[in-house]
């Protein structure tokens, strides 16, 4: 992934495209969308292939490929819940592939999403359940306190580049060790709710205060026409992952800020001569990577439930970097790969409960998109890199 | 050259599209077998295991078998329906909900990490029946509601095991190692001392019992080396035999007990099932929960109408509390069995107290 962010002889399709598209006309524009959806277009296919075939290994029965296939659609799509459980399971996912993304658009790799938002939901849990204060005061400054979670547990490795030249990569992966055993500690000692009965004590807060938590979206939902559990996990953190999605593309495409970053990140030798402070450019691309990243797991904490627990560390950080790479940094592209995953993982389930197949079928798509996804992002790239050559050369 | 890749990607994806568009095909015929399996007069069990499902030689496993043993017992009147959550287990709601939204009407889930989602769907679906193995809410002190939380009588499974390693252990020394340091562990403690007394009183003779715990984070529960560490020290100190409840961290007390030569004692399942062909030669026995007893008797009171929500403890009189007898530690055993055999007896007929908190 990385070497693909690295300069080339041939102009990076990526930045330059926007700049091109500008001034095409509507015909070949459609054309390089249709180009740039092409790539996760054929890795699903050739995910999906695969998938059959796994059944095809496992059951040897075309019949329990049309149930696998009912099951996807009837109980991942159509389910009571189920378009409240995508979206819900969507929210986290989005904030992460957002966070990675960011930070690869400077040209850094953030391994360590998941370290970060362990520390922001226990910064917003502590001040959750420490604080007392009305709605108004108290909701922004925990999902801040998450924010600036995020944000400190960024900042190690951000020093470490900018002042030592500690790979990031290195630093944020040793930071989601520490992270862990941070969390471990604070959960089952400090922070650990002391009230609890009956069983093994769990390692969680005490209760969070009414007044720092975020809504349902259920009322909602079911006030236009849909018909979702009291309890069904999709809060209005989803539509601050949506704004946040908006507010990540113009930022990247439209302010100067977001240029200075897509140099850094296409050619980084070039970043300074052009006047961009390469050291202040990787140091606000890496915190506000954890900003984003500390809102990963809020909408478990004070959203769904009103606590944190050690339960909601739940890899997001790392599924976030396969959302960053199937929705090729955009935007719009990590809300629907976002999207996408959420609903194989509720298709997982509905394969456990109508067929006899193993459910990791999903899983096992899942996988192949992640790998067919970086063949197909290459051979796209090659056929818009060919296509502007061919351009270039036409007006010349 | 260029232009004939091309061609070559464009066919490619044009021959994966049919493919796919000829398994598309087939949706539409067979999508609904798979749900159209509502039997007549059937009575519809759904269990959720916990991550991992069947094949964790363990609760799950336990808890399949009872399943088996039901379909058995119970012929064409129970449909049961066995499912795991995801990797993460953030949808073990869910799939509790989606049970009872169709139809099924006892709806278990398989170890105490379900206990609070199990409680919720209880109350958001009144008309079925849930039952959570080894779990426990608050809900279930309540009268008349709609969940049962099934547990266990450790200490009587602890006693069994203690006075087995009184009956083996030839320097007078035995040892415990638990897990995560509370009352639920100390449950195990208590009822295993309490059988290294009541053996050791019977033939007159001191049996001293080493405590250790791994520590006071569920991290307890997953520290091999911590296990391995408190093992050896215990041995240092003249143990011979070792009773762990550590969950994982067990491993280490296993492989340290094996690696010197003295005899380990497992706990939940059949740890000699597990075991390394070197390890298991040292296993003694282990005190099992039987998930699989109370799995089939819940299942049986369902078929019967007489499923309730509330509490329900199962030991040994109730058959959901053994230790483990099987080729491996026939010998090893010897006739120790006689003697456990009698004291399973006196302990279901009430003849022996055991207590569930430490002297």
């Amino acid at each position: 992934m990385k070497v693909e962010e690295k300069p080339t002889p041939q102009p990076e399709p990526e930045p330059g495209f926007e700049e091109v598209a500008a001034r095409v006309p509507w015909g070949q524009r459609l054309r390089g969308w249709g180009i740039q959806l092409l790539a996760p277009a054929v890795s699903l296919l050739i995910a999906a292939v695969i998938g059959v075939l796994v059944i095809l290994i496992v059951q040897q029965s075309w019949g329990d490929v049309a149930d696998v296939a009912g099951a996807m659609w009837s109980y991942g799509l159509f389910n009571r819940n189920s378009v409240a459980f995508i979206l819900g399971r969507a929210t986290p996912l989005i904030f992460a592939g957002l966070a990675v993304a960011i930070a690869f658009k400077a040209g850094l790799f953030n391994i360590g999403v998941e370290g970060q938002y362990a520390i922001g939901a226990l910064a917003a849990g502590y001040v959750g359940y420490q604080l007392s204060a009305p709605t108004a005061l108290h909701l922004p400054l925990t999902i801040l306190a998450g924010m600036a979670g995020g944000v400190l547990w960024a900042a190690v490795p951000a020093l470490l580049k900018v002042y030592r030249g500690a790979h990031e990569v290195i630093s944020t992966i040793m930071m989601n060790f520490v992270a862990n055993a941070v969390l471990l500690y604070l959960l089952s000692d400090l922070m650990k709710d002391p009230n609890q009965q009956g069983g093994i004590a769990q390692q969680q807060t005490p209760p969070i205060e009414p007044t720092a938590q975020v809504g349902s979206m259920v009322p909602f939902f079911n006030s236009i026409g849909f018909d979702f559990r009291g309890s069904a996990p999709v809060t209005w953190f989803f539509v601050l992952a949506i704004v946040a999605a908006i507010l990540y593309s113009l930022t990247v495409r439209r302010t100067r800020f977001g240029f200075e970053l897509r140099v850094l990140g296409t050619n980084p030798r070039a970043a300074e001569p052009s006047g961009i402070r390469s050291n202040a450019m990787i140091m606000k691309a890496m915190l506000l990577s954890g900003a984003i990243a500390g809102l990963v797991a809020l909408q478990d904490v004070i959203g769904i439930d009103d606590r944190m627990k050690l339960d909601y560390i739940r890899g997001y950080g790392f599924t976030g970097i396969a959302i960053a790479l199937l929705g090729r940094n955009s935007g719009l592209g990590i809300v629907a790969a976002a999207l996408l995953f959420s609903f194989l993982d509720r298709a997982s389930s509905g394969i456990g409960l109508n067929t006899d197949v193993p459910k990791e079928v999903t899983s096992i798509m899942q996988a192949v998109i992640i790998l067919t996804i970086v063949i197909a992002y290459e051979v796209v790239r090659r056929m818009t890199a060919r296509r502007q050559l061919r351009e270039q050369h036409e007006r010349a | 050259m260029r232009g004939v890749r091309g061609v070559r990607v464009g066919a490619l994806i044009l021959a994966l599209g049919l493919v796919v568009a000829a398994c598309g095909g087939g949706d539409d015929e067979g999508g609904d077998a798979g749900t159209g399996g509502d039997t007549a007069e059937a009575k519809q069990v759904g269990v959720v295991y916990d991550i991992g499902g069947r094949g964790d030689q363990s609760f799950n496993d336990s808890a399949g078998a009872g399943l088996d043993a039901a379909k058995q017992e119970q012929g064409s009147k129970v449909e049961i329906k066995e499912i795991e959550p995801n990797a993460d287990g953030s949808n073990r709601k869910e799939l509790l909900d989606s049970l009872a939204d169709e139809g099924y009407g006892l709806v278990f889930g398989i170890g105490f990490l379900f206990s609070e989602d199990i409680a919720k769907s209880a109350t958001e679906s009144p008309d079925t029946t849930f039952a959570v193995i080894d779990g426990f809410a608050d809900s279930c002190l309540e009268k008349d509601q709609n969940l049962l939380c099934i547990g266990f009588k450790e200490e009587e499974g602890s006693f069994l095991v203690g006075a087995a390693a009184a009956l083996k252990t030839e320097s007078n020394t035995v040892g415990f190692v638990g897990g995560l340091e509370g009352d639920l562990i100390k449950k195990f403690q208590a009822g295993y001392e309490a059988g290294v007394k009541y053996i050791a009183d019977q033939e007159g003779k001191q049996v001293k019992v080493l405590v250790d715990y791994a520590g006071n984070t569920p991290e307890a529960f997953r520290n091999p080396a911590k296990g391995k560490e408190l093992a050896l020290k215990q041995i240092g100190q003249g143990a011979d035999v070792i009773y762990h409840a550590s969950g994982g961290t067990g491993a280490g007390v296993i492989s340290a007990a094996a690696s010197k030569q003295v005899y380990a004692i497992g706990v939940d399942s059949d740890q000699s099932l597990t075991a390394s062909e070197a390890e298991r030669k040292w296993i003694l026995t282990s005190m099992l929960k039987r998930v699989d007893n109370a799995v089939q008797q819940t299942i049986g009171a369902y078929v019967g109408g007489t499923v309730a929500g509330g509490i329900q403890t199962f030991g040994l009189k109730e058959g959901g509390i053994d230790y483990a007898q099987n080729e491996y530690n026939k010998e090893l055993l010897g006739d120790i069995p006689t003697t456990l055999d009698e004291l399973k007896q006196k302990i279901a007929d009430g003849e022996i107290k055991v207590p569930d908190k430490p002297a």
